[in-house]
Protein backbone atom coordinates (compact mmCIF):
# COMPACT_ATOMS: atom_id res chain seq x y z
CA UNK A 1 0.00 0.00 0.00
CA UNK A 2 1.19 3.49 -0.76
CA UNK A 3 0.05 6.42 1.35
CA UNK A 4 -0.18 9.56 -0.69
CA UNK A 5 -1.30 12.80 0.99
CA UNK A 6 -3.82 11.10 3.27
CA UNK A 7 -4.98 8.52 0.71
CA UNK A 8 -3.93 4.88 0.79
CA UNK A 9 -3.40 3.43 -2.62
CA UNK A 10 -2.33 0.09 -3.91
CA UNK A 11 0.50 -0.02 -6.37
CA UNK A 12 -1.92 -0.94 -9.12
CA UNK A 13 -4.19 1.97 -8.26
CA UNK A 14 -1.26 4.35 -8.30
CA UNK A 15 -0.12 2.98 -11.61
CA UNK A 16 -3.65 3.38 -12.96
CA UNK A 17 -3.71 6.99 -11.80
CA UNK A 18 -0.37 7.65 -13.45
CA UNK A 19 -1.54 6.06 -16.70
CA UNK A 20 -4.85 7.98 -16.59
CA UNK A 21 -2.93 11.20 -15.82
CA UNK A 22 -0.56 10.53 -18.69
CA UNK A 23 -3.46 9.87 -21.08
CA UNK A 24 -5.41 12.97 -20.01
CA UNK A 25 -2.34 15.14 -20.08
CA UNK A 26 -1.42 13.76 -23.49
CA UNK A 27 -4.84 14.82 -24.76
CA UNK A 28 -4.43 18.15 -22.99
CA UNK A 29 -0.95 18.51 -24.52
CA UNK A 30 -2.40 18.08 -27.99
CA UNK A 31 -5.25 20.52 -27.43
CA UNK A 32 -3.70 23.12 -25.16
CA UNK A 33 -0.06 23.14 -26.30
CA UNK A 34 0.55 21.43 -29.60
CA UNK A 35 -2.42 22.97 -31.41
CA UNK A 36 -1.63 26.63 -30.55
CA UNK A 37 2.14 26.14 -30.81
CA UNK A 38 1.85 24.69 -34.32
CA UNK A 39 -1.24 26.52 -35.48
CA UNK A 40 0.22 27.79 -38.76
CA UNK A 41 1.75 24.43 -39.71
CA UNK A 42 -1.50 22.62 -38.89
CA UNK A 43 -3.43 25.14 -40.98
CA UNK A 44 -1.03 24.43 -43.88
CA UNK A 45 -1.72 20.74 -43.55
CA UNK A 46 -5.45 21.36 -43.38
CA UNK A 47 -5.52 23.33 -46.64
CA UNK A 48 -3.08 20.91 -48.24
CA UNK A 49 -0.47 23.45 -49.19
CA UNK A 50 1.80 26.23 -48.07
CA UNK A 51 0.10 29.05 -46.17
CA UNK A 52 1.08 32.34 -47.82
CA UNK A 53 3.49 34.39 -45.69
CA UNK A 54 0.88 37.13 -45.21
CA UNK A 55 -1.70 34.64 -44.01
CA UNK A 56 0.89 33.00 -41.80
CA UNK A 57 1.47 36.30 -40.01
CA UNK A 58 -2.28 36.77 -39.64
CA UNK A 59 -2.76 33.29 -38.19
CA UNK A 60 0.19 33.77 -35.84
CA UNK A 61 -1.33 36.99 -34.52
CA UNK A 62 -4.44 35.04 -33.51
CA UNK A 63 -2.38 33.04 -31.02
CA UNK A 64 -1.04 34.86 -27.99
CA UNK A 65 2.70 34.06 -27.63
CA UNK A 66 2.15 33.04 -23.98
CA UNK A 67 -0.65 30.63 -24.84
CA UNK A 68 1.49 27.49 -25.46
CA UNK A 69 3.40 28.07 -22.19
CA UNK A 70 0.15 28.42 -20.24
CA UNK A 71 -1.06 25.36 -22.14
CA UNK A 72 1.95 23.43 -20.80
CA UNK A 73 1.08 24.56 -17.27
CA UNK A 74 -2.48 23.41 -17.88
CA UNK A 75 -1.22 20.00 -19.03
CA UNK A 76 0.79 19.70 -15.83
CA UNK A 77 -2.26 20.67 -13.76
CA UNK A 78 -4.39 18.07 -15.56
CA UNK A 79 -1.79 15.41 -14.80
CA UNK A 80 -1.62 16.40 -11.14
CA UNK A 81 -5.41 16.44 -10.86
CA UNK A 82 -5.58 12.91 -12.23
CA UNK A 83 -2.85 11.65 -9.92
CA UNK A 84 -3.95 13.44 -6.73
CA UNK A 85 -7.68 12.79 -7.13
CA UNK A 86 -9.12 11.96 -3.67
CA UNK A 87 -6.05 13.16 -1.79
CA UNK A 88 -5.62 16.23 0.40
CA UNK A 89 -3.95 17.95 -2.55
CA UNK A 90 -6.91 17.40 -4.89
CA UNK A 91 -8.73 20.57 -3.77
CA UNK A 92 -5.75 22.93 -4.20
CA UNK A 93 -4.73 21.25 -7.46
CA UNK A 94 -8.32 21.60 -8.76
CA UNK A 95 -8.22 25.32 -7.90
CA UNK A 96 -4.82 25.62 -9.60
CA UNK A 97 -6.14 23.80 -12.69
CA UNK A 98 -9.17 26.11 -12.80
CA UNK A 99 -7.03 29.23 -12.47
CA UNK A 100 -4.61 28.12 -15.16
CA UNK A 101 -7.56 27.20 -17.38
CA UNK A 102 -9.08 30.65 -16.75
CA UNK A 103 -5.77 32.28 -17.73
CA UNK A 104 -5.67 30.09 -20.83
CA UNK A 105 -9.21 31.15 -21.81
CA UNK A 106 -8.41 34.82 -21.30
CA UNK A 107 -5.27 34.51 -23.45
CA UNK A 108 -7.14 32.48 -26.07
CA UNK A 109 -9.81 35.18 -26.39
CA UNK A 110 -7.26 37.99 -26.12
CA UNK A 111 -9.13 39.35 -23.14
CA UNK A 112 -12.43 39.30 -25.02
CA UNK A 113 -11.47 41.38 -28.03
CA UNK A 114 -9.24 40.43 -30.92
CA UNK A 115 -7.95 43.01 -33.37
CA UNK A 116 -6.14 41.86 -36.44
CA UNK A 117 -4.68 43.71 -39.38
CA UNK A 118 -5.47 41.92 -42.59
CA UNK A 119 -2.47 42.06 -44.93
CA UNK A 120 -3.20 43.57 -48.34
CA UNK A 121 -1.73 40.46 -50.04
CA UNK A 122 -4.60 38.42 -48.70
CA UNK A 123 -7.23 40.57 -50.38
CA UNK A 124 -6.74 39.47 -53.96
CA UNK A 125 -4.15 42.03 -54.94
CA UNK A 126 -4.92 44.39 -52.13
CA UNK A 127 -7.43 47.16 -51.59
CA UNK A 128 -7.54 50.21 -53.82
CA UNK A 129 -5.34 53.19 -52.93
CA UNK A 130 -3.13 50.97 -50.77
CA UNK A 131 -5.81 50.88 -48.10
CA UNK A 132 -5.32 48.74 -45.04
CA UNK A 133 -7.99 46.58 -43.44
CA UNK A 134 -8.31 45.75 -39.80
CA UNK A 135 -10.92 43.56 -38.20
CA UNK A 136 -12.01 43.63 -34.56
CA UNK A 137 -13.96 40.86 -32.93
CA UNK A 138 -15.50 41.54 -29.53
CA UNK A 139 -16.59 38.41 -27.71
CA UNK A 140 -16.53 39.02 -23.96
CA UNK A 141 -19.77 37.08 -23.45
CA UNK A 142 -18.39 34.04 -25.25
CA UNK A 143 -15.23 34.30 -23.18
CA UNK A 144 -17.26 34.46 -19.99
CA UNK A 145 -19.14 31.37 -21.14
CA UNK A 146 -15.82 29.54 -21.37
CA UNK A 147 -14.80 30.91 -17.96
CA UNK A 148 -17.84 29.39 -16.23
CA UNK A 149 -16.19 25.92 -15.94
CA UNK A 150 -13.16 27.59 -14.34
CA UNK A 151 -15.36 29.37 -11.82
CA UNK A 152 -17.19 26.15 -11.01
CA UNK A 153 -13.83 24.37 -10.73
CA UNK A 154 -12.60 26.90 -8.17
CA UNK A 155 -15.78 26.43 -6.12
CA UNK A 156 -15.33 22.70 -6.40
CA UNK A 157 -11.72 23.04 -5.23
CA UNK A 158 -12.78 24.96 -2.15
CA UNK A 159 -15.47 22.37 -1.38
CA UNK A 160 -12.86 19.62 -1.71
CA UNK A 161 -10.56 21.44 0.73
CA UNK A 162 -13.52 21.84 3.12
CA UNK A 163 -14.39 18.19 2.81
CA UNK A 164 -10.76 17.14 3.44
CA UNK A 165 -10.62 19.23 6.61
CA UNK A 166 -13.85 17.71 7.97
CA UNK A 167 -12.49 14.20 7.74
CA UNK B 1 -26.88 19.18 1.30
CA UNK B 2 -23.80 17.07 1.80
CA UNK B 3 -20.50 18.32 0.40
CA UNK B 4 -20.03 15.26 -1.77
CA UNK B 5 -23.43 15.88 -3.36
CA UNK B 6 -22.45 19.46 -3.97
CA UNK B 7 -19.21 18.35 -5.59
CA UNK B 8 -21.05 15.88 -7.77
CA UNK B 9 -23.46 18.61 -8.80
CA UNK B 10 -20.53 20.87 -9.60
CA UNK B 11 -18.97 18.13 -11.71
CA UNK B 12 -22.19 17.88 -13.72
CA UNK B 13 -22.36 21.66 -14.07
CA UNK B 14 -18.73 21.82 -15.19
CA UNK B 15 -19.35 19.22 -17.87
CA UNK B 16 -22.57 20.98 -18.94
CA UNK B 17 -20.87 24.38 -19.10
CA UNK B 18 -18.01 23.00 -21.19
CA UNK B 19 -20.47 21.33 -23.56
CA UNK B 20 -22.58 24.51 -23.72
CA UNK B 21 -19.62 26.77 -24.44
CA UNK B 22 -18.32 24.42 -27.13
CA UNK B 23 -21.78 24.02 -28.71
CA UNK B 24 -22.37 27.78 -28.72
CA UNK B 25 -18.98 28.33 -30.36
CA UNK B 26 -19.71 25.82 -33.10
CA UNK B 27 -23.20 27.23 -33.67
CA UNK B 28 -21.81 30.76 -33.81
CA UNK B 29 -19.28 29.74 -36.44
CA UNK B 30 -21.94 27.98 -38.53
CA UNK B 31 -24.37 30.89 -38.04
CA UNK B 32 -21.80 33.51 -39.05
CA UNK B 33 -20.66 31.53 -42.10
CA UNK B 34 -24.26 30.98 -43.22
CA UNK B 35 -25.18 34.64 -42.88
CA UNK B 36 -22.07 35.91 -44.66
CA UNK B 37 -22.48 33.46 -47.54
CA UNK B 38 -26.17 34.41 -47.95
CA UNK B 39 -25.55 38.13 -48.44
CA UNK B 40 -26.50 39.42 -51.90
CA UNK B 41 -25.89 43.08 -52.64
CA UNK B 42 -28.05 44.74 -55.33
CA UNK B 43 -27.45 47.69 -57.59
CA UNK B 44 -27.11 50.88 -55.56
CA UNK B 45 -29.36 53.82 -56.43
CA UNK B 46 -28.46 57.44 -55.86
CA UNK B 47 -30.97 60.12 -54.94
CA UNK B 48 -30.01 63.72 -54.44
CA UNK B 49 -32.10 66.57 -53.15
CA UNK B 50 -30.49 69.90 -52.59
CA UNK B 51 -27.23 69.37 -50.80
CA UNK B 52 -28.18 65.90 -49.57
CA UNK B 53 -27.20 62.76 -51.46
CA UNK B 54 -28.60 59.41 -50.45
CA UNK B 55 -27.15 56.17 -51.72
CA UNK B 56 -29.46 53.19 -51.21
CA UNK B 57 -27.93 49.75 -51.42
CA UNK B 58 -30.42 46.87 -51.43
CA UNK B 59 -29.22 43.86 -49.49
CA UNK B 60 -30.75 40.40 -49.36
CA UNK B 61 -29.74 38.33 -46.38
CA UNK B 62 -30.79 35.05 -44.75
CA UNK B 63 -30.20 33.95 -41.20
CA UNK B 64 -30.77 30.25 -40.76
CA UNK B 65 -28.87 30.10 -37.48
CA UNK B 66 -30.17 30.30 -33.94
CA UNK B 67 -28.70 33.73 -33.20
CA UNK B 68 -30.09 37.04 -34.40
CA UNK B 69 -27.89 39.30 -36.46
CA UNK B 70 -28.13 42.91 -35.35
CA UNK B 71 -26.41 46.23 -35.78
CA UNK B 72 -25.49 45.65 -39.42
CA UNK B 73 -24.11 49.01 -40.47
CA UNK B 74 -21.62 50.84 -42.63
CA UNK B 75 -20.07 54.22 -42.05
CA UNK B 76 -17.25 56.24 -43.46
CA UNK B 77 -15.21 59.35 -43.11
CA UNK B 78 -13.18 61.48 -45.44
CA UNK B 79 -10.35 63.48 -43.95
CA UNK B 80 -8.13 65.98 -45.65
CA UNK B 81 -4.33 66.10 -45.47
CA UNK B 82 -4.46 67.92 -42.14
CA UNK B 83 -6.71 65.27 -40.64
CA UNK B 84 -9.84 67.39 -40.52
CA UNK B 85 -13.07 65.57 -41.36
CA UNK B 86 -14.42 66.67 -44.72
CA UNK B 87 -17.42 64.42 -44.81
CA UNK B 88 -18.86 61.61 -42.81
CA UNK B 89 -21.57 59.19 -43.71
CA UNK B 90 -23.36 56.40 -41.97
CA UNK B 91 -26.22 54.02 -42.49
CA UNK B 92 -28.83 53.32 -39.84
CA UNK B 93 -28.23 49.81 -38.46
CA UNK B 94 -30.58 46.97 -39.33
CA UNK B 95 -31.22 43.52 -37.91
CA UNK B 96 -32.06 40.09 -39.24
CA UNK B 97 -33.88 37.88 -36.78
CA UNK B 98 -32.92 34.25 -36.24
CA UNK B 99 -34.57 32.04 -38.82
CA UNK B 100 -35.44 34.94 -41.16
CA UNK B 101 -34.88 33.91 -44.77
CA UNK B 102 -34.38 36.11 -47.83
CA UNK B 103 -34.86 39.29 -45.82
CA UNK B 104 -34.66 42.45 -47.91
CA UNK B 105 -33.01 45.42 -46.32
CA UNK B 106 -32.01 48.79 -47.65
CA UNK B 107 -28.67 50.09 -46.52
CA UNK B 108 -29.01 53.83 -46.81
CA UNK B 109 -26.00 56.09 -46.73
CA UNK B 110 -26.62 59.81 -46.45
CA UNK B 111 -24.16 62.56 -47.25
CA UNK B 112 -25.03 66.18 -46.58
CA UNK B 113 -22.70 68.37 -48.58
CA UNK B 114 -23.98 71.49 -46.84
CA UNK B 115 -22.42 70.12 -43.66
CA UNK B 116 -18.99 70.30 -45.24
CA UNK B 117 -17.29 73.54 -44.19
CA UNK B 118 -16.94 75.95 -47.10
CA UNK B 119 -13.21 76.36 -46.65
CA UNK B 120 -12.74 72.59 -46.86
CA UNK B 121 -14.64 72.45 -50.12
CA UNK B 122 -12.60 75.33 -51.45
CA UNK B 123 -9.38 73.53 -50.49
CA UNK B 124 -10.58 70.37 -52.20
CA UNK B 125 -11.30 72.20 -55.42
CA UNK B 126 -8.10 74.19 -55.40
CA UNK B 127 -5.37 71.95 -54.01
CA UNK B 128 -4.05 68.52 -54.88
CA UNK B 129 -3.23 66.20 -52.02
CA UNK B 130 -4.16 63.00 -50.33
CA UNK B 131 -7.55 62.34 -48.77
CA UNK B 132 -7.80 59.73 -46.11
CA UNK B 133 -10.75 57.43 -46.52
CA UNK B 134 -11.92 55.54 -43.48
CA UNK B 135 -14.66 52.98 -44.04
CA UNK B 136 -16.22 50.94 -41.27
CA UNK B 137 -18.66 48.08 -41.26
CA UNK B 138 -19.96 46.00 -38.42
CA UNK B 139 -22.47 43.45 -37.25
CA UNK B 140 -23.28 41.49 -34.11
CA UNK B 141 -24.37 37.96 -33.41
CA UNK B 142 -26.26 38.76 -30.27
CA UNK B 143 -25.21 38.43 -27.57
CA UNK B 144 -21.93 36.69 -28.14
CA UNK B 145 -19.89 38.28 -30.90
CA UNK B 146 -19.59 41.75 -32.35
CA UNK B 147 -17.46 42.07 -35.47
CA UNK B 148 -16.28 45.32 -36.96
CA UNK B 149 -14.01 45.93 -39.90
CA UNK B 150 -12.23 49.12 -40.72
CA UNK B 151 -10.46 49.99 -43.96
CA UNK B 152 -8.38 53.11 -44.34
CA UNK B 153 -6.37 54.38 -47.22
CA UNK B 154 -5.01 57.50 -48.80
CA UNK B 155 -6.85 58.53 -51.93
CA UNK B 156 -4.88 60.83 -54.19
CA UNK B 157 -7.00 63.88 -54.85
CA UNK B 158 -6.75 65.98 -57.98
CA UNK B 159 -8.81 69.19 -58.07
CA UNK B 160 -11.57 68.72 -60.66
CA UNK B 161 -11.47 72.28 -62.04
CA UNK B 162 -8.20 73.35 -63.58
CA UNK B 163 -7.04 75.81 -66.26
CA UNK B 164 -10.25 77.81 -66.09
CA UNK B 165 -10.48 80.14 -69.09
CA UNK B 166 -12.91 82.76 -70.30
CA UNK B 167 -13.33 83.47 -73.98
CA UNK B 168 -14.37 86.71 -75.64
CA UNK B 169 -17.95 87.71 -74.89
CA UNK B 170 -20.48 88.09 -77.67
CA UNK B 171 -23.46 90.37 -77.43
CA UNK B 172 -26.67 88.49 -78.10
CA UNK B 173 -29.56 90.86 -77.56
CA UNK B 174 -30.86 93.77 -75.60
CA UNK B 175 -33.86 95.57 -74.30
CA UNK B 176 -34.27 99.03 -72.84
CA UNK B 177 -32.60 98.06 -69.57
CA UNK B 178 -30.33 95.09 -70.22
CA UNK B 179 -28.09 93.51 -72.75
CA UNK B 180 -27.47 89.80 -72.93
CA UNK B 181 -24.16 88.27 -73.85
CA UNK B 182 -22.65 84.85 -74.21
CA UNK B 183 -19.35 84.09 -72.57
CA UNK B 184 -17.34 80.99 -73.55
CA UNK B 185 -16.11 79.06 -70.51
CA UNK B 186 -13.54 76.32 -70.63
CA UNK B 187 -11.84 74.23 -67.96
CA UNK B 188 -10.13 70.89 -67.61
CA UNK B 189 -11.30 68.16 -65.26
CA UNK B 190 -8.28 65.89 -64.77
CA UNK B 191 -9.77 64.20 -61.72
CA UNK B 192 -11.54 60.89 -61.30
CA UNK B 193 -14.81 62.51 -60.25
CA UNK B 194 -17.27 64.24 -62.50
CA UNK B 195 -18.40 67.79 -61.94
CA UNK B 196 -22.14 68.03 -62.40
CA UNK B 197 -23.94 71.16 -61.41
CA UNK B 198 -24.03 74.74 -62.51
CA UNK B 199 -22.01 77.91 -62.59
CA UNK B 200 -23.50 81.12 -61.32
CA UNK B 201 -21.56 84.16 -62.41
CA UNK B 202 -21.72 87.56 -60.81
CA UNK B 203 -20.21 90.63 -62.43
CA UNK B 204 -19.20 93.47 -60.15
CA UNK B 205 -18.18 96.89 -61.40
CA UNK B 206 -14.50 97.26 -60.58
CA UNK B 207 -14.86 100.92 -59.68
CA UNK B 208 -18.10 101.02 -57.75
CA UNK B 209 -18.37 97.45 -56.58
CA UNK B 210 -21.99 97.33 -57.61
CA UNK B 211 -23.51 94.33 -59.37
CA UNK B 212 -23.88 95.01 -63.07
CA UNK B 213 -24.61 91.56 -64.37
CA UNK B 214 -25.13 87.90 -63.72
CA UNK B 215 -24.98 84.65 -65.64
CA UNK B 216 -25.76 80.98 -65.48
CA UNK B 217 -24.39 77.82 -67.04
CA UNK B 218 -25.19 74.15 -66.59
CA UNK B 219 -22.02 72.10 -66.13
CA UNK B 220 -21.46 68.44 -66.77
CA UNK B 221 -17.78 67.64 -66.90
CA UNK B 222 -17.04 63.91 -66.73
CA UNK B 223 -13.76 62.78 -65.22
CA UNK B 224 -10.66 63.34 -67.35
CA UNK B 225 -12.41 65.64 -69.78
CA UNK B 226 -12.30 69.19 -71.03
CA UNK B 227 -15.47 71.17 -70.46
CA UNK B 228 -16.47 73.85 -72.92
CA UNK B 229 -19.69 75.76 -72.47
CA UNK B 230 -21.27 79.12 -73.01
CA UNK B 231 -22.35 81.11 -70.04
CA UNK B 232 -25.40 83.22 -70.75
CA UNK B 233 -25.29 86.50 -68.91
CA UNK B 234 -27.22 89.71 -68.70
CA UNK B 235 -25.82 93.14 -67.95
CA UNK B 236 -27.82 96.11 -66.84
CA UNK B 237 -27.51 99.15 -69.08
CA UNK B 238 -26.67 102.53 -67.59
CA UNK B 239 -29.71 104.68 -66.90
CA UNK B 240 -28.04 107.63 -68.57
CA UNK B 241 -29.30 107.22 -72.14
CA UNK B 242 -27.09 110.03 -73.46
CA UNK B 243 -23.97 108.21 -72.36
CA UNK B 244 -25.34 104.92 -73.65
CA UNK B 245 -26.09 106.36 -77.11
CA UNK B 246 -23.08 108.54 -77.56
CA UNK B 247 -20.20 107.19 -75.49
CA UNK B 248 -18.01 104.20 -76.00
CA UNK B 249 -17.76 102.34 -72.75
CA UNK B 250 -15.76 99.48 -71.35
CA UNK B 251 -17.40 97.62 -68.50
CA UNK B 252 -14.52 96.64 -66.27
CA UNK B 253 -15.67 94.17 -63.75
CA UNK B 254 -14.63 91.35 -61.57
CA UNK B 255 -16.43 88.18 -62.58
CA UNK B 256 -16.97 85.59 -59.87
CA UNK B 257 -17.93 82.13 -61.04
CA UNK B 258 -19.48 80.02 -58.30
CA UNK B 259 -19.64 76.28 -58.96
CA UNK B 260 -22.74 74.66 -57.52
CA UNK B 261 -22.73 70.91 -56.95
CA UNK B 262 -25.79 69.26 -55.40
CA UNK B 263 -27.22 72.71 -54.84
CA UNK B 264 -24.31 73.80 -52.73
CA UNK B 265 -21.62 76.23 -53.80
CA UNK B 266 -18.41 74.28 -53.62
CA UNK B 267 -15.92 76.53 -55.34
CA UNK B 268 -15.57 79.95 -56.85
CA UNK B 269 -13.14 81.52 -59.24
CA UNK B 270 -12.73 85.24 -59.84
CA UNK B 271 -11.45 86.72 -63.07
CA UNK B 272 -11.20 90.30 -64.32
CA UNK B 273 -13.57 90.75 -67.19
CA UNK B 274 -14.20 93.45 -69.75
CA UNK B 275 -17.20 94.06 -71.95
CA UNK B 276 -16.95 96.74 -74.60
CA UNK B 277 -19.92 98.85 -75.60
CA UNK B 278 -19.71 100.77 -78.86
CA UNK B 279 -22.13 103.75 -79.09
CA UNK B 280 -25.06 103.49 -81.51
CA UNK B 281 -24.54 107.16 -82.23
CA UNK B 282 -20.87 107.15 -83.07
CA UNK B 283 -18.88 110.08 -84.42
CA UNK B 284 -21.85 112.46 -84.60
CA UNK B 285 -21.28 115.60 -86.66
CA UNK B 286 -23.05 118.71 -87.82
CA UNK B 287 -22.36 119.85 -91.34
CA UNK B 288 -22.09 123.40 -92.61
CA UNK B 289 -25.33 125.28 -92.03
CA UNK B 290 -27.04 127.15 -94.78
CA UNK B 291 -29.53 130.01 -94.34
CA UNK B 292 -32.26 130.87 -96.81
CA UNK B 293 -34.46 133.95 -96.18
CA UNK B 294 -38.03 132.95 -95.67
CA UNK B 295 -39.78 136.31 -95.17
CA UNK B 296 -38.93 139.67 -93.69
CA UNK B 297 -38.70 138.36 -90.15
CA UNK B 298 -37.62 134.70 -90.49
CA UNK B 299 -35.11 132.61 -92.37
CA UNK B 300 -34.79 128.88 -92.95
CA UNK B 301 -31.72 127.37 -91.30
CA UNK B 302 -30.62 124.03 -92.79
CA UNK B 303 -28.23 122.00 -90.69
CA UNK B 304 -26.90 118.60 -91.90
CA UNK B 305 -26.43 115.99 -89.19
CA UNK B 306 -24.92 112.53 -89.40
CA UNK B 307 -23.52 109.68 -87.34
CA UNK B 308 -22.47 106.05 -87.65
CA UNK B 309 -24.00 103.26 -85.64
CA UNK B 310 -20.80 101.66 -84.36
CA UNK B 311 -22.62 99.18 -82.17
CA UNK B 312 -22.44 95.66 -83.54
CA UNK B 313 -25.76 94.60 -82.05
CA UNK B 314 -28.22 97.44 -81.83
CA UNK B 315 -30.40 98.77 -84.63
CA UNK B 316 -31.13 102.25 -83.46
CA UNK B 317 -34.77 103.20 -83.89
CA UNK B 318 -36.47 106.42 -82.98
CA UNK B 319 -36.49 110.02 -84.02
CA UNK B 320 -34.32 113.10 -83.80
CA UNK B 321 -35.16 116.77 -83.77
CA UNK B 322 -33.25 119.99 -83.50
CA UNK B 323 -34.07 123.02 -81.44
CA UNK B 324 -32.53 126.44 -81.06
CA UNK B 325 -32.46 128.16 -77.69
CA UNK B 326 -31.50 131.80 -77.31
CA UNK B 327 -31.49 133.54 -74.00
CA UNK B 328 -33.05 130.58 -72.32
CA UNK B 329 -36.02 130.50 -74.70
CA UNK B 330 -36.75 128.01 -77.42
CA UNK B 331 -36.95 130.11 -80.54
CA UNK B 332 -37.21 127.34 -83.13
CA UNK B 333 -37.66 123.61 -83.43
CA UNK B 334 -37.48 121.24 -86.39
CA UNK B 335 -39.98 118.55 -87.12
CA UNK B 336 -38.81 115.13 -85.87
CA UNK B 337 -36.82 113.04 -88.34
CA UNK B 338 -37.28 109.27 -88.24
CA UNK B 339 -34.21 107.17 -87.47
CA UNK B 340 -33.65 103.50 -88.22
CA UNK B 341 -29.96 102.69 -88.37
CA UNK B 342 -28.75 99.11 -88.51
CA UNK B 343 -25.44 98.14 -86.84
CA UNK B 344 -22.42 99.49 -88.71
CA UNK B 345 -24.51 101.80 -90.91
CA UNK B 346 -24.19 105.54 -91.32
CA UNK B 347 -27.09 107.92 -91.05
CA UNK B 348 -27.41 111.48 -92.23
CA UNK B 349 -30.25 113.99 -92.41
CA UNK B 350 -30.81 117.68 -92.90
CA UNK B 351 -32.68 119.52 -90.17
CA UNK B 352 -34.70 122.53 -91.24
CA UNK B 353 -35.52 125.26 -88.72
CA UNK B 354 -37.45 128.43 -89.23
CA UNK B 355 -35.44 130.90 -87.20
CA UNK B 356 -36.18 134.55 -86.41
CA UNK B 357 -33.60 136.67 -88.21
CA UNK B 358 -32.48 138.32 -84.96
CA UNK B 359 -31.60 134.91 -83.52
CA UNK B 360 -29.25 134.02 -86.33
CA UNK B 361 -26.53 136.19 -84.92
CA UNK B 362 -27.41 135.92 -81.20
CA UNK B 363 -25.41 133.65 -78.89
CA UNK B 364 -27.44 130.55 -78.17
CA UNK B 365 -27.53 126.79 -78.23
CA UNK B 366 -28.47 124.18 -80.76
CA UNK B 367 -30.04 121.20 -79.00
CA UNK B 368 -30.14 117.81 -80.68
CA UNK B 369 -32.79 115.61 -79.05
CA UNK B 370 -33.10 111.91 -79.78
CA UNK B 371 -35.88 109.60 -78.69
CA UNK B 372 -34.80 105.98 -79.05
CA UNK B 373 -35.57 102.59 -77.63
CA UNK B 374 -33.01 103.34 -74.93
CA UNK B 375 -34.69 106.54 -73.89
CA UNK B 376 -34.21 110.19 -74.66
CA UNK B 377 -30.85 111.84 -75.08
CA UNK B 378 -29.84 115.35 -75.99
CA UNK B 379 -26.69 117.09 -77.09
CA UNK B 380 -26.18 120.83 -76.80
CA UNK B 381 -23.91 122.75 -79.15
CA UNK B 382 -23.25 126.46 -78.47
CA UNK B 383 -23.55 128.83 -81.43
CA UNK B 384 -22.42 132.37 -82.05
CA UNK B 385 -20.50 132.19 -78.80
Amino acid sequence: MVKMLGLELTGASLALRLILGALLSAGGFLIFYYLPANFVELASSAIGGEVPPAASGLLSSLIDPALPLVGLALVAAIFLCAVFRGTKAYGPVTIALSLVYALYVVLLFHGGAISISVPADLLGGGLPFGASLSVSVDMPVLMVLFLVPALLGIVKGFLLILMTRRR
Amino acid sequence: MRLSTGINLLNVLIVLSIVTASTVSILLAINAFGVVSSVRVGEPSVFSSGSVVEVSIPVQISNNGPFGVSGVRVSGELRDASGVIIASLSSPPFSVAAGEKGAHRIMQVRIDFSAIPQERLYTLFSQAGNITLLAKAGASLEPFISISAQASGAVPWVPPIQDFELGSPQLLGYNSTHISASLPVRFRNPSEISVEGSVNALFLDTETGSVIGSGYLEVNAPSNSVFEGTLLSTFSLPENATALLLEARTYRCNATFGFMVFGNQVYSISRPFELHWAPPVGSPYFGSPSVVPHNSTHSMLYLPFGFTNTNELVTLNGSARLGMVVGGSLVSESTPVGISVPPGSAHSCNFALMVPNWALSAPGTIILSMDTQFGSASVEVPING
